[in-house]
């Protein structure tokens, strides 16, 4: 726990923070790439007994998050026009997702791409419309490239329209199909909501949730993990109202067999967060949980990866690589982990 | 307390511990380094500027240091990094100080959306700046080095800081990076002048740090009313010509010469707007530095006086 939770966990404590606070608030927000967050969190507040110095350097972050929401609803627009010319339904993910549907988590984000899911059916379709609507692969693409995006992913390579600079990434399932988390991507589709005015769908607000726990417990993308966590304490402050609501989520964690990444998720929340969840919440996701061991080690990778008392710890050696293996090992089967192993260790600088 | 005041071992020991705590502009600076050449530097090029032993709001913290591998003894390299990030590549260790400048240069270059940031040089007299916009073959560092060296306030060698509500050039004085020939032409210019050793062979050929005035440091954080913008091009054996530029000219190349001016939309336009229709706006060619200097500074003066 730091002053960063501190602060995204009690919005008023950033009246009374000392100098120092602010200096340690200011690092931990830039490093996990939350700057726009804060910014947004004090908008409310007078703005007048700021340290000097610090209202020009919020102004400035303020001016890049929405620079970025430009460029992402821009970018939904043009999607509506790939919508418009194929009958796949197309469905946003994560923060274009929080963008499209005015969302909690969307205030002082600043994406850099957009995600969205399609039917694995419609796929090569929709590849074929995004191309001759302008859309390149962002990246020089090796034959392992292509193997490990579209085989072991589940998901194109990175897109780019010609003319912008935001990437694209399509998937046909939040997991990959080798992975040891099998979701039934039809279930999604069949719950996903419309966008106000648009063509476009995103997920339910209950499987933008559990996506988000996915997303970050599944992965290896640690840094900024804690900007994931406070998604989701926002979205839990909406969904999770009472135990019935929180039944109703695990339920739904189960159809999508995603109960353990929900089980570190609610743990990781009340943990860091304090989320406030219903009385009883424990006994039940404590059916979700993994051993003891595994229990134990978890919650002291998770704590020290996503808020570690200070800003060098982020950068933990030995977390990193735990992290880092425990993923590849839940995404891969072993014969494709040792083949792919055997790739990196014979092409160190390849990006796969 | 300034920089000046700090004994080379009282700066040391902050560097090593919690850090220098120091002001660039309008920006505070702590620096944590082992790299005594960095401490060297710091007295010669910003003597004149605040350092700071009771807390204070820091935008940016810096570490210069060995990186975690071999290069830490063999071949030694030092690494910049910036609130735990290490944004580029291992730097040799005797280039500490041109690393720490750039690196800076590059933190506030990637951040600063608040106002509209120009590549270009500004330079102050009578109240009353100057834009030059850089482009390449301007000899942009090489002109503003030889204009400071006859009288004018540096604002800024690399970005043209512009506030866009009241209109100002927001100051930003560090060290000027003389290139190879450039370096020698400065010496002969202004003898006077303090420039610091000489680093051969860097990535961008030789370079050697001019420090700017003491009087630029210590007026860093008052504002200039922008007047003139000129886009200048150095070339062999010409004679200094000043020609007007149309503002919609001026405004079109300054659009294309700013680090930020997409990224901040509307404040974009609008503030380069405002700017443009202040100012005066000329192309320069030249090739004798104090030719130009006298040129620059009649045309200055001609202008009506600061308010």
């Amino acid at each position: 726990m730091n002053i960063l939770t501190e602060v995204l966990c009690h919005h008023d404590r950033t009246q009374t923070l000392s100098i120092e606070d602010w200096n340690k608030l200011v690092r931990f927000a830039r490093y996990n790439n939350m700057l726009g967050t804060i910014s947004e969190i004090l908008q409310p507040y007078p703005q007048d007994n700021l340290p000097e110095g610090l209202d020009f350097l919020l102004a400035a972050e303020k001016a890049r998050s929405d620079y970025f929401q430009q460029q992402t609803r821009r970018e939904l627009k043009h999607l509506e026009r790939v919508s418009a010319q194929t009958s796949a339904q197309i469905v946003l993910l994560k923060g274009a997702a929080y963008i499209a549907q005015k969302m909690q988590p969307s205030f002082g984000r600043r994406p850099s791409d957009v995600d969205i899911l399609v039917p694995k059916a419609e796929f090569e379709a929709v590849e074929t419309n995004l191309i001759a609507n302008g859309w390149d692969f962002s990246e020089d693409l090796t034959d392992y490239d292509q193997y490990y995006y579209r085989s072991l992913a589940h998901e194109l390579p990175p897109m780019r329209h010609r003319f912008r600079a935001m990437e694209l990434d399509v998937h046909h399932n939040l997991c990959s199909p080798i992975s040891r988390i099998k979701i039934p991507a039809e279930k999604l589709f069949e719950e996903a909501i419309p966008v106000p005015n648009s063509n476009l769908y995103t997920l339910s607000k209950r499987d933008l949730l559990l996506h988000s726990g996915l997303h970050l417990f599944f992965n290896d993308e640690l840094r900024g993990g804690i900007r994931d966590l406070y998604d989701m304490h926002l979205l839990t402050g909406e969904i999770i109202k009472d135990r019935e609501d929180l039944e109703f989520l695990i339920e739904r964690a189960e159809q999508l067999n995603v109960t353990r990444p929900l089980y570190y998720a609610l743990k990781s929340l009340a943990t860091i967060f304090n989320t406030p969840l219903p009385s009883g919440w424990e006994q039940q996701i404590q059916p979700l949980g993994p051993n003891g061991v595994t229990n134990w080690l978890m919650t002291k990778l998770i704590r020290q990866t996503l808020a570690p008392p200070t800003v060098e710890q982020h950068n933990s050696w030995w977390v990193h690589n735990a992290l880092l293996a425990r993923s590849h090992w839940l995404r891969m089967p072993p014969g494709v982990l040792l083949k792919h192993s055997l790739h990196k260790l014979r092409n160190p600088s390849s990006k796969h | 307390m300034l920089i000046k005041d700090c004994s080379v071992d009282k700066l040391h020991h902050l560097a090593r511990t919690t850090g220098i705590t120091y002001r660039t502009g309008p920006f505070v600076i702590n620096l944590k380094t082992s790299a005594e050449i960095i401490i060297t530097e710091l007295k010669r090029v910003y003597g004149d500027t605040p350092v700071y032993l009771e807390p204070q709001f820091t935008h940016y913290h810096i570490e210069i240091k060995p990186p975690g591998n071999l290069r830490r003894f063999l071949r030694k390299q030092v690494v910049f990094q910036v609130d735990g990030v290490t944004p580029f590549e291992p730097y040799p260790a005797d280039q500490a100080f041109p690393l720490l400048e750039w690196g800076l240069n590059w933190c506030i270059a990637s951040t600063s959306h608040n106002w509209l940031l120009l590549h270009s040089a500004a330079v102050e007299r009578d109240g009353k700046a100057v834009i030059f916009p850089a482009l390449p073959g301007s000899g942009k560092s090489t002109l503003c080095s030889g204009l400071i060296n006859r009288g004018w306030r540096l604002l800024s060698d690399e970005f043209g800081i512009v506030q866009q509500s009241p209109l100002a050039v927001v100051p930003l004085p560090r060290s000027i990076p003389l290139k190879n020939v450039s370096i020698g032409v400065i010496k002969t210019f202004a003898s006077a002048a303090s420039i610091g050793r000489t680093y051969p062979k860097t990535r961008k050929g030789d370079i050697a740090h001019l420090a700017p005035a003491p009087q630029a440091i210590q007026q860093q954080s008052t504002h200039a009313e922008p007047r003139l913008i000129v886009f200048p091009t150095y070339q062999p054996g010409a004679e200094t010509t000043i020609t007007p530029l149309e503002k919609s000219a001026a405004f079109i190349r300054l659009s294309n010469n700013s680090f930020n001016y997409h990224a901040i939309m509307e404040n974009g336009y609008n503030s380069l707007y405002q700017l443009v229709s202040h100012c005066d706006c000329y192309t320069l060619n030249y090739s004798d530095l104090e030719d130009v200097t006298t040129r620059l500074t009649d045309l200055i003066s001609s202008e009506s006086p600061a308010p």
